[in-house]
C-alpha cells in the first residue's frame, strides 16, 4: 500500500512535470525563451496565395503543378535574426491530411525534399526533379514512384469538399543521408533529434465544378 | 544465389503491388470523378465526410475566445456527409467520431512530433457535430475526453492555441469517422489512438486555424 502511495505520488509528480514542459514549449515556439535572449524562429511566406487560402490551379496536380515559391525566414522577437548556427538543411514534407487509404489514419505524402541547404534563403516557383546542384535531393511522393525522378506533386482533390494541403518545413541540425527512394517514416526517423526549427504553410483545394 | 534472386523478385512485386494500392488510393481520397466521393470510376461512390465552422473560416485565424488566452472555448463545428455536392446519410456502418487537435509547428525536444492540445473519442455517429465550449472528462452521450494539455492539467478537454507573439501557428482539427468504438481510458495516449483507429477510418476531415497571441 505504501510502495502505491509512493507510485501514485510520483505518478503525479512526472504528470505535473510534463504538462510544465508542455507549457514551456509554448513559449519557445512563440521566440521568447524564459531568460536568456528570445531563440530565432523559422516561419515561411509565399506570395503563391495567402496562408490557409486556395491554392491556384497553378500549382494543382491538376494544373501546371508547379511548386509554389517560399521565402524562409529567422526571427526573434519580430526582428529579423540569422539563422542559429547549428543550422545544416531543411526538409519539406508537403501532405493532403484529409485523405486516409485502405482505413488507416495514414494520410497522402505529395511531396518530400531534403538536404536543401541551409543557407537557402528562397525557393523558386517550379523546383527541379531529382538531384539538385545545390544538394537538394527530391524524396518519396505520388512522382518518384515507377522509376520517376522525384518532384513535386500538387494538390489533386476532387470537385467534392476542401481537402487541406500542408507544406511542413524542418530545420534540422544535420545532412540526412538518405537516397531519394527512401521512406516518409525514413526520413522522419532521420530527423528526430535533429529538428531545431519548424514552420508550416496551408493551402485548401479542390477542383472547380465542370 | 537462387534463394536470394526470388525474394529480390519477391520484393519487387511487393513494392509494385505497394504502389499501385498507394496510387488506387488517390482515387477515392482525392475524388477525381465528378462527384466528389467517386474512385475514378473505381466501384460505387461513397458519402465523403465534411466539417464546417461558424466560429471562423477555414484557414483563417482563430478568435481569441477559442484560444487559451481567450475564453479557452471549443469552436462550434458542424458534420456533414456529402455525395455529388448533395447532402447524404451518413454511411450505415458509422460508428463513433475521433477528434485529434494539435499544433503542428512546434517541434519539442528536437523532434519531428508536433504538441497535441486535444483529444476526444467516442463521439456518437449520430452527433451533427461539436458544441461551442463542449464540456470536460466523459459526457453522457459517451464522448470520452483524452490526452492533451488540458489532461495534462488534470482536466481531459479542448485546450486552445497558445503561440506567443512571434509567427502564426497552425492549428489542426483532424476529425475521423468510424465503424468502431475505441475501448481506451481517458488517460490513454494519442499513439494508442491512432492505433486503435487503424482499419477503421471510413471517414476523414480537417479544419484549419492560425493563431498568434498580439499583446
Amino acid at each position: 500500500m505504501k510502495m502505491k502511495t509512493i507510485q501514485r505520488g510520483m505518478l503525479s509528480a512526472i504528470a505535473v512535470l510534463a504538462s510544465g514542459a508542455m507549457l514551456m514549449a509554448q513559449a519557445p515556439a512563440g521566440g521568447k525563451g524564459k531568460g536568456g535572449p528570445p531563440r530565432p524562429v523559422l516561419s515561411v511566406t509565399s506570395t503563391a496565395w495567402a496562408d490557409g487560402g486556395e491554392v491556384p490551379m497553378k500549382h494543382a496536380g491538376r494544373g501546371e503543378n508547379k511548386s509554389p515559391a517560399f521565402e524562409f525566414h529567422w526571427t526573434a522577437g519580430n526582428d529579423p535574426v540569422a539563422p542559429p548556427d547549428g543550422l545544416q538543411t531543411y526538409a519539406i514534407i508537403f501532405h493532403d491530411i484529409e485523405n486516409s487509404s485502405n482505413k488507416t489514419t495514414v494520410d497522402t505524402l505529395h511531396w518530400s525534399a531534403f538536404n536543401i541547404p541551409g543557407t537557402t534563403k528562397t525557393l523558386p516557383e517550379g523546383l527541379g526533379a531529382g538531384d539538385l546542384p545545390d544538394g537538394t535531393r527530391n524524396g518519396p511522393g505520388i512522382n518518384g514512384r515507377g522509376g520517376n525522378p522525384s518532384s513535386y506533386f500538387g494538390p489533386g482533390a476532387g470537385v467534392g469538399p476542401f481537402h487541406h494541403y500542408v507544406f511542413e518545413f524542418y530545420a534540422l541540425d544535420t545532412k540526412i543521408d538518405l537516397p531519394a527512394t527512401t521512406s516518409r517514416d525514413e526520413l522522419m526517423k532521420a530527423m528526430d533529434g535533429h529538428v531545431i526549427g519548424k514552420a508550416a504553410y496551408v493551402g485548401r483545394f479542390h477542383a472547380p465544378p465542370q | 544465389m537462387k534463394m536470394e534472386k526470388i525474394q529480390r523478385v519477391l520484393l519487387s512485386m511487393i513494392a509494385v503491388l505497394a504502389t499501385g494500392a498507394i496510387i488506387m488510393a488517390q482515387g477515392p481520397g482525392d475524388g477525381k470523378g465528378p462527384g466528389g466521393g467517386k474512385g475514378g470510376g473505381r466501384g460505387p461512390a461513397g458519402p465523403v465526410f465534411t466539417v464546417t465552422s461558424p466560429s471562423f473560416p477555414d484557414g483563417g485565424e482563430v478568435p481569441r475566445k477559442h484560444s487559451f488566452y481567450g475564453e479557452n472555448k471549443l469552436p462550434q463545428f458542424n458534420f456533414s456527409w456529402v455525395q455529388g455536392g448533395n447532402p447524404v446519410a451518413a454511411p450505415a456502418a458509422l460508428q463513433t467520431y475521433v477528434v485529434i487537435f494539435h499544433d503542428i509547428e512546434n517541434a519539442t525536444a528536437k523532434g519531428p512530433a508536433d504538441t497535441l492540445h486535444w483529444a476526444a473519442f467516442n463521439i456518437p455517429g449520430t452527433a451533427k457535430g461539436l458544441p461551442e465550449g463542449m464540456g470536460t472528462g466523459d459526457l453522457p452521450d459517451g464522448t470520452r475526453n483524452g490526452p492533451g494539455i488540458g489532461a495534462g492539467r488534470g482536466a481531459p478537454g479542448y485546450f486552445g492555441p497558445g503561440a506567443g507573439p512571434g509567427p502564426f501557428h497552425h492549428y489542426v482539427w483532424e476529425f475521423y469517422a468510424l465503424d468502431t468504438k475505441l475501448d481506451l481510458p481517458a488517460n490513454t495516449t494519442r499513439d494508442e489512438i491512432v492505433k486503435g483507429m487503424e482499419g477503421h477510418v471510413i471517414g476523414k476531415a480537417a479544419y484549419v486555424g492560425r493563431f498568434h497571441n498580439v499583446p
